[in-house]
């Protein structure tokens, strides 16, 4: 009896946690108009095809597309190497400013987010990145709670073990491919994912940075056709699918292995 | 011997050149810019007057209320919440997949989520096509300023629930099994557990989360941007929004600067203060 309770309260609540993600599907399958049907019709439609087709037909929606995989990519590769390598340092050697810097990064993570912002728009700005492809990626490489994560890990390492490796005479290049980059792969590859899914979720900055559709990514792109009085909603609905699709799937890849690492 | 002394520094300067330009930079330029105004080409000093603009503006203040009243209702929604479904989750069998729906919406980007939720919650939307079918009445959740707010509490919870959960349970699953054991020889109910088992062990994993979403509220932005626009009647200005609004609505760069350096303080001194309070109580 209690099981049953406590299943039925988990499934509600599962239920509402669904809610958007059902609305969403729905109304990605009916035509334009669905959004104000009285009375409401929650049944699946039959113009999934026909939505997807006048997506495509906007050329700044596949414009943005491209442009949000291809700056996935780039930031999570170029991001996971530089914060794989500076928490390997941080996580395995005693070096000098390292308590400052670290110190540094922890008040940078625990201040809102935003509160710099005109500041980093500034320094955007002065740099000339503004609407140009590096815009979007550069500024974004370093993710602090990525760097943490893995810092944790690096730290839990025995320290023996490199030492040990040392005596026999590896160099430092040497240790860290063959001792420490194998024994944390499975979560390197983790934090990827985690920087792949950052990247691809980023809007405040790129929308304010962006005024040329060649350099729109899929968030910006939504927000701007996003309007509950405009008409053509089924199109809105299917650029959201598309842009949580990706995530959805690599979720499920990693499931328990992304609950692990959360410690 | 020179290999090792310099590897090191060798593999985090690529990091910390990008963490200064990205991260430090633009605090000192927001910094910058809240003292020093450019007019005309010539940079004058004006101290601190951008904030006292920002201190004295009735917006910010009300801003402030706002975050305080969204906060207080979240804290009313969510904390429960936290509790119940934790402590559920840890004893079911379907445990994984339980924690995989929960925790599915915090990896969906805040943006995307806030759309989402407006075209839910309008007036002649879906929900409240639910709520006529069960309470035979409709509330106009983004024109009315109290359930504008419980909208914005609603996304919020929504998107960080279930980090907070996973955090928790990870966090539960310390506990010593023989005191559950015991409790369950003694007869003890799911609400005795919860009450005199869960809470004392998690409180300080419980100030934690509270912690985060007092910081996350505080600087939300995306929420009011794509939900409500910090209407209606600019019921959900957060502090955060507020400083966008200046930004980029009214131009104001000085006075948005300011306000962030504001939220900047404000962030940094609640968590050094809670952290200390609670550092010093020994849980266990």
């Amino acid at each position: 009896m209690k099981k049953i309770i406590s299943t039925f309260i988990l499934t509600v609540i599962c239920f509402f946690m669904a809610l958007p993600f059902i609305f969403v599907l729905m109304g990605s399958t009916h035509s334009s108009g669905w959004m104000f049907s009285i009375p409401f019709d929650y049944s699946f439609g039959d113009s999934l095809f026909v939505n997807i087709a006048s997506l495509f037909r906007e050329s700044a929606f596949s414009i943005s597309l491209i442009n949000s995989i291809l700056v996935s990519f780039v930031t999570s590769f170029v991001g996971i190497l530089l914060i794989g390598l500076a928490s390997y340092s941080f996580g395995v050697y005693d070096f000098k400013g390292k308590k400052f810097a670290f110190i540094l990064i922890l008040i940078l993570l625990s201040v809102p987010q935003y509160a710099t912002l005109t500041g980093q728009l500034l320094v955007i700005n002065r740099m000339g990145l503004y609407s140009s492809f590096l815009g979007l990626v550069v500024p974004f490489i370093i993710n602090i709670r990525v760097f943490l994560l893995l810092n944790s890990h690096f730290d839990t390492l025995p320290k023996e073990i490199f030492d040990a490796a040392r005596v026999d005479g590896a160099s430092e290049l040497e240790v860290m491919k063959s001792i420490g980059i194998p024994l944390i792969m499975d979560k390197l590859i983790i934090a990827a994912f985690l920087l792949f899914i950052a990247s691809w979720n980023n809007f405040l900055i790129p929308m304010l940075i962006t005024f040329d559709i060649k350099t729109f990514t899929l968030p910006v792109f939504i927000s701007g056709i996003a309007d509950p009085l405009r008409y053509d909603t089924g199109k809105v609905f299917i650029a959201l699918l598309i842009q949580t699709l990706p995530i959805i799937l690599i979720f499920s890849l990693l499931n328990k292995r992304l609950f692990v690492i959360e410690k | 011997m020179h290999a090792k002394r310099y590897f090191p520094y060798l593999i985090v300067t690529p990091f910390i050149v990008f963490f200064t330009i990205y991260r430090v930079f633009p605090f000192l330029a927001t910094l910058y810019r809240s003292i020093f105004v450019v007019e005309n080409s010539y940079i004058n000093f004006v101290g601190f007057t951008k904030y006292w603009d920002v201190l004295s503006d009735p917006l910010f203040l009300k801003s402030i209320l706002n975050t305080i009243i969204i906060f207080s209702v979240l804290v009313v929604m969510k904390f429960p919440l936290l509790l119940i479904v934790s402590s559920l989750v840890r004893e079911s069998k379907n445990k994984n997949f339980f924690l995989w729906i929960i925790y599915l919406p915090a990896l969906i980007g805040v943006f995307a989520y806030a759309i989402m939720y407006r075209y839910l919650f309008t007036y002649n939307g879906m929900l409240n096509d639910l709520i006529m079918k069960v309470f035979d009445m409709k509330i106009d959740f983004l024109g009315n300023p109290f359930f504008a707010r419980v909208v914005v509490v609603v996304a919020l919870v929504w998107s960080s629930l279930g980090i907070n959960v996973l955090l928790l349970v990870n966090g539960l699953n310390r506990i010593p099994l023989e005191f559950m054991e015991y409790a369950e020889i003694e007869g003890a109910n799911t609400f005795q557990k919860l009450r005199y088992i869960y809470i004392p062990y998690s409180k300080r994993l419980v100030m934690t989360i509270f912690l985060i979403s007092l910081i996350e509220t505080i600087g939300s932005v995306v929420i009011p941007l794509n939900l409500t626009q910090g209407g209606p009647y600019q019921s959900t200005y957060t502090i955060g929004f507020y400083m966008y609004q200046q930004a980029f609505q009214f131009g104001d760069f000085p006075k948005a600067s300011a306000a962030g350096v504001l939220i900047f303080a404000i962030g940094l001194v609640i968590v050094i203060v809670l952290e200390k309070r609670f550092s010093y109580e020994k849980d266990y």
